[in-house]
């Protein structure tokens, strides 16, 4: 049975379809990328599993229980089992509260009683993280931003989650940093035993992470592989264009040139009929303009929304 | 601990909380500056102020002592400006946190008692209040509180409203915080520095208000009020003006400290502001 299993999810904002019918899959152990543009709906489907965003249809089963559907006393020990590292730790730790506060609440919340133990358990966890001990004591603006992305994490972990969702948690750090920070997230995976949900707009940094790659676009989950499939054979004209722009990937000739994917993404409000990707499809054909191709295993394990997709 | 150092840094500000020291500090000591009821006669009427050493402020046409009313009609003003504030915010914290907080229809409910009370003119609400009931420190002090929680729910009501946006509060709410956590221990304390500001403006407000229904003759008619000199002294306004200018004065001055003291912690509570 997998950690997580999503299917036919679906989340409103009002008239706007932001996660459009998303079915995924998480093994224990496994660190799956959702990568995709911004607006495509990633973020959203993120809080969605974590019920921080109401859903509008299908399920999201964690351990084999649907957690769609639970409320209040029956989904707190849920809560526990599944957290989330946020892109902007400035706006995700409270200003108002020092880090040790931060930290040592969620284990209050769920019962860890002592102040001696939940003391032990945050120095623990703050070490861990790379924190000094004598910052329990500051605000989080007392730090820099990476400082503050690991304290982000350590609130994550504190609980001991199976499953992490990661929401962009690199992008709003210094290069310099980017790299720090991901080695953690690897390392605390192995020490911890986590499956992450990692998500990501830029494709770069999903290589250093990921087991299997979702690539999403307007709302959908367009092709779904493993890591060195999605690399190797890329299958969806979307994926294939964003592989061309990751730097570093282009024809050899010309490696400097990146062939960009033509046009803007697709009001999301007025989704385009048949294929969704069609208007800015090299290959788009009568059918893509009719047809919405659903999602097939084109590969053991690789599957594709593209009628012109083959092994 | 850095907004009490910028406060006290604030010229404004200090002015204000100078002032406003000096009259909770009257209004403290006044059973021992003063001993015995300042509605008691104690010397010839109408004596004016400089004229006897004994009586600095002259005595009114009951031959009271002035300055012994004065200060102690600070403890009232100070009593039911404070007491009465503090009903109102925490009524108005209340009803706006959960309304900004909940959102939706109890959301729409709550709007419309606040504007239901702010539909009448305040102190013609308080009149009533205090007519229904016998006036006293406590039916004055509910009167006023219960006219002021409006516009204190409805600047909490759009604090929480930003503030449950905030990815903070999403976290808190993954971690599986209850409401009650959530709203009192997360959000709250970001948005105490308006409720703190708007709080000195209204402990002015409670002041006035006070003062007005004492004028008219509806405060506690046991205790000597700022008001209560400037009804009783209006009559000699021609002839001894002193009796309404003194009075007046003191609440000139004690609402001037309050709004100083407001403007001083809003420069200080109010980032955006610091540096102007």
């Amino acid at each position: 049975m997998p950690l997580l299993a999503v299917e036919s999810l679906e989340t409103r904002y009002g008239p706007l379809r932001a996660v459009d019918g998303v079915s995924l899959r998480i093994e224990a152990g496994e660190t799956l990328a959702l990568v995709g543009e911004s607006g495509c709906g990633k973020s959203t489907l993120g809080k969605t599993i974590l019920r921080l965003v109401p859903h509008s249809g299908g399920t999201v089963r964690f351990g084999g229980v649907d957690v769609a559907r639970l409320r209040g006393r029956t989904l707190k020990p849920f809560r526990r089992r599944m957290q989330m590292v946020f892109q902007d730790p400035s706006a995700s730790l409270n200003p108002r509260q020092t880090v040790g506060t931060i930290l040592s609440a969620p284990l209050r919340v769920h019962g860890v009683h002592g102040r001696i133990e939940r003391r032990r358990q945050v120095e623990a966890m703050a070490d861990r993280v790379g924190l000094p001990v004598g910052g329990l004591v500051r605000y989080p603006h007392e730090f820099s931003g990476g400082q503050r992305q690991r304290i982000g994490i350590a609130r994550a972990l504190i609980l001991r989650p199976e499953l992490v969702v990661c929401d962009e948690p690199v992008s709003a750090l210094d290069v310099s940093i980017q790299a720090q920070i991901l080695n953690l997230l690897v390392d605390l995976k192995s020490d911890y035993n986590l499956s992450y949900l990692f998500i990501s707009h830029d494709l770069g940094v999903v290589r250093y992470i990921a087991d299997r790659i979702a690539v999403m676009y307007l709302g959908r989950i367009v092709e779904n592989a493993p890591h060195h499939s999605l690399w190797s054979r890329p299958l969806h004209p979307y994926t294939q264009g964003l592989i061309r722009a990751v730097p570093g990937q282009g024809s050899p000739g010309r490696p400097n040139r990146v062939a960009p994917i033509a046009g803007d993404m697709p009001n999301p409000l007025d989704p385009p009929d048949g294929c969704r990707f069609h208007p800015r499809c090299a290959l788009a054909a009568d059918i893509c303009r009719v047809n919405d191709p659903p999602l097939r295993a084109v590969l053991p394990g690789h599957d594709v929304a593209c009628h012109f997709a083959s092994a | 601990m850095k907004s009490l150092g910028l406060f006290l840094r604030n010229p404004t500000g200090l002015a204000g909380s100078s002032l406003l020291l000096l009259v909770i500090v009257a209004a403290l000591l006044a059973p021992v500056l003063f001993p015995g009821d300042p509605l008691d006669m104690a010397t010839t009427p109408f004596i004016w102020p400089l004229q006897d050493p004994a009586f600095p402020l002259g005595s009114d046409s009951l031959g009271r002592d002035v300055l012994a009313g004065i200060v102690h009609g600070a403890r009232v003003s100070v009593l039911i400006g404070f007491a009465s504030t503090f009903v109102g915010v925490v009524i108005g914290t209340l009803v706006g946190a959960c309304a900004g907080y909940f959102g939706g229809r109890l959301d729409d409910l709550l709007v419309r008692l606040m504007e239901v009370f702010q539909t009448f003119p305040p102190f013609l609400l308080i009149i009533v209040l205090v007519s229904i009931a016998e006036p006293s420190v406590a039916t004055i002090t509910a009167a006023i509180g219960i006219v002021s929680w409006p516009t204190v729910a409805r600047l909490v009501r759009a604090e929480f409203r930003s503030l449950r946006e905030r990815d903070f509060v999403l976290a808190a709410r993954g971690l599986g915080y209850g409401a009650a956590r959530i709203v009192f221990l997360e959000i709250l304390p970001n948005a105490a520095a308006p409720i703190i500001v708007t709080t000195s403006v209204m402990v002015a407000t409670a002041i006035l208000n006070e003062s007005a229904l004492s004028f008219l003759g509806l405060g506690d008619p046991n205790l000597v009020s700022w008001g209560s000199m400037i009804g009783a002294g209006r009559d000699q306004l021609r002839t001894a003006w002193y009796l309404v200018a003194l009075p007046g004065a003191a609440l000139v001055i004690t609402v001037l400290s309050l709004n100083l003291f407001g403007d001083g912690l809003n420069d200080a509570l109010n980032p955006r502001a610091r540096g102007r």
